[in-house]
């Protein structure tokens, strides 16, 4: 029984379900448990085997195969190889005369697998999973992929996050009073209450978040999506930051404010023109220094693709002298970066960092690190 | 832990708790390997539920640790009893000038002025309790570490007294509406199990149980009903609760039969957005139509 129940560990691994070695464990004490009658048997393994919900179509279909065809040892059919390496596909099958190759197993799961799993069984799930499945793709999907609907959705699913997000970053910047100094004055007033015994403790309360931000975004069609959600995300934080400036650019910089979790530009902007960093750039030195400080924090939301105009990168570094740190927030992939007329790998070396930003989940992770 | 199967099936039943074999099969698993069982699910279909039953099946102590945003360890495991241990140090000033400052450190050190929180409380308890943690996804990252640490060793530590290890293990059930994702270290501790919403059959049991008044065809078009709601794209589908309020709403109001009218009058006790209200509407007579047949 062990035995085939380590084959159908390796099964299941192979068909993407991730499970660790004490999961395996746990898996073979719940079969023990749990003993042989079929649906006992599955159920036994799910619980020790599947942790998401998401994976449970599949968990299902791999232990039907396997315990399905009479004897549980000897699966009769390997599918998994025609998923595996394509090189191994026709071997796997042949059964006569010499024993069969080992199809090679998939190594342990990557993400875009499961993901690609998930894609396949759209509508197989309760709906409370599909909800949560269609939202986890939404996260991971490139900004620059998205269609009109689907940038929609995502706005709407910002708006939910937000108010998480907010939760998160006023708990961090602010921690409650009872981890902070003793208020001497104010617990001895409240003492004389008590005749004088201090019975209950006045904390200080810590000062507001210390961090001045100063954003600039890009608000040209290609980043469109990225500004949106940074500025939904940002925008109701803005009370737990000492300051927040926006500005949005195409080819000037304009100041612009949030409201409403929106981007409104204080003045008219040509939404056709070519986006232009480098004259941005300048132009927020010419005008708008005043408003770096020594614990500003820039950050700078683009794809950098400058339409071969000058990149200017020396006034970033001029900035940057000025300021406390300026991160730049990628709105592309990685593997496109310094490819074509992008020229981020010119800024990079006047950024403290430059994180990549090219889908949901990857700029929400890059704004957590503003509480850090 | 020595229990059947049988058992399991038998006391959750005793409980009056409607179950499929999934959910047994699991729970019996999670008591033999004396594991975490994590319990996922959509909000209402019964995960708390379970944790209840089981404490009762087990005849024990339910222990519940609720958690929200910024729970800390101060709230969840143990605090010091300050106001007592200064009113302590106080009254020995007045009693006696001689007590030695050994003893009175280790006095007001002392378990007398611990305050047990949830999680000390489950670990010291004289008896093997069921320890719930409640909406565990509502917690921070930090405080879900700090579980991982009490859930693989059942001991806690206190600066000021030492190590204090479980008397008894309890058995631990988390719940979880995946507000969002768990660590994959805690759900690798875990042993997981995801309740659904009942079907047709299961929620008419479930009303038979707890709502006997009504008549067998009442009971039966209410659930149908509801199931049919829960297949529309609602914000929050209605949980068993409402189900159950609703269906004692519709006795209360002397309604024997369903016809829209009075699923109009009454939808709000099912469905609390107003946006799925306005969605089901239109909706309410093929439901219905449905649900008699």
């Amino acid at each position: 029984m062990r035995e085939a129940l380590t084959e159908f560990l390796r099964e299941v691994r192979a068909a993407g379900i991730p499970v660790s070695l004490a999961e395996g464990i746990d898996a073979l004490r719940a079969a023990a448990a749990a003993g042989v009658e079929r649906e006992r048997l599955r159920e036994a393994l799910a619980a020790a085997m599947v942790k998401d919900e998401i994976d449970r179509p599949t968990f299902d279909e791999v232990f039907e195969r396997f315990f399905s065809s009479g004897s549980p040892r000897r699966p009769k059919k390997r599918r998994v190889a025609a998923r595996g390496a394509a090189g191994s596909a026709g071997s796997g099958q042949q059964s006569s005369g010499a024993p069969p190759a080992r199809p090679e197993w998939p190594r342990r799961t990557a993400a875009p697998a499961v993901r690609d799993a998930e894609r396949r069984r759209a509508g197989e799930y309760p709906r409370e999973v599909e909800r949560r499945r269609a939202r986890r793709l939404l996260l991971a999907k490139p900004f620059r992929e998205l269609d009109p609907l689907e940038a929609e959705e995502l706005s709407a699913l910002a708006e939910e996050i937000a108010s998480r997000f907010r939760g998160r970053m006023r708990r961090r910047l602010r921690p409650a009073a009872r981890h902070g100094r003793l208020d001497f004055r104010r617990t001895l007033r409240r003492s004389i209450e008590h005749g004088g015994a201090a019975l209950e403790l006045e904390l200080r309360r810590r000062r507001p978040g210390r961090i001045d931000v100063v954003a600039l975004c890009d608000v040209s069609g290609s980043v469109r999506h990225a500004t949106d959600f940074f500025v939904a995300l940002l925008g109701p934080c803005a009370g737990l930051l000492r300051s927040l400036r926006v500005f949005a650019f195409i080819d000037h910089a304009v100041p612009a404010t949030i409201e409403a979790g929106r981007l409104i530009p204080e003045t008219v902007m040509d939404f056709h023109a070519f986006s232009d960093l480098g004259q941005t750039l300048v132009e927020l030195e010419f005008h708008y220094a005043s408003a770096l400080t020594r614990s500003t924090l820039l950050l700078v939301l683009g794809d950098a693709r400058n339409n071969r105009r000058p990149a200017r990168a020396d006034v970033l570094g001029r900035l940057r002298s000025r300021v406390r740190a300026v991160w730049w927030l990628a709105a592309e992939p990685r593997v496109r970066w310094g490819t074509g007329d992008s020229a981020i790998e010119l800024y990079r070396l006047h950024c403290d960092a430059v994180l990549e930003c090219a889908d949901a989940g990857s700029l929400l992770a890059a704004l957590e690190r503003l509480a850090r | 832990m020595q229990i059947t199967e049988q058992e399991v099936r038998t006391g959750l039943r005793r409980g009056r708790y409607v179950t499929t074999a999934r959910v047994e099969t699991a729970v019996f698993v999670a008591l033999v390997l004396e594991k975490p069982l994590l319990v996922e699910g959509p909000a209402g279909a019964g995960k708390t539920e379970l944790a209840k039953v089981l404490a009762e099946m087990l005849s024990t102590e339910l222990v519940r640790l609720q958690c929200y945003e910024g729970l800390d360890e101060a709230r969840a495991l143990y605090e010091w009893n300050y106001q007592k241990q200064l009113l302590r140090l106080q009254a020995d000033r007045t009693l006696e000038a001689g007590s030695s400052w050994q003893t009175l450190s280790k006095d007001i050190f002392s378990r007398e002025y611990l305050l047990e929180r949830p999680l000390l409380h489950a670990i010291t308890a004289e008896r093997r309790v069921v320890l719930l943690i409640d909406e565990v996804d509502k917690s921070d990252e930090e405080f879900e570490a700090f579980l991982l640490e009490v859930l693989s060793d059942f001991q806690v530590s206190v600066p000021e007294l030492g190590t204090i290890p479980a008397r008894h293990r309890p058995v631990v059930v988390l719940t979880s509406n995946r507000a969002r994702e768990l660590s994959e270290a805690l759900k690798r501790r875990c042993l997981h199990l995801y309740v659904d919403f009942p079907g047709v059959e299961k929620e008419a049991e479930i009303l038979a149980l707890k709502v006997p008044e009504a008549d067998e065809a009442l009971r039966e078009q209410v659930a149908r009903f509801v199931g049919r709601l829960r297949k529309l794209d609602l914000k929050k589908a209605p949980s068993i609760a409402e189900t159950l309020d609703w269906c004692r709403a519709l006795l209360a109001l002397g309604i024997a039969a369903l016809d829209a009218a009075a699923v109009r009058q009454t939808l709000s006790l099912l469905l609390k957005h107003e946006e799925d209200i306005r969605k089901a509407e239109p909706k309410i007579a093929s439901a219905l139509s449905d649900s008699r047949r």
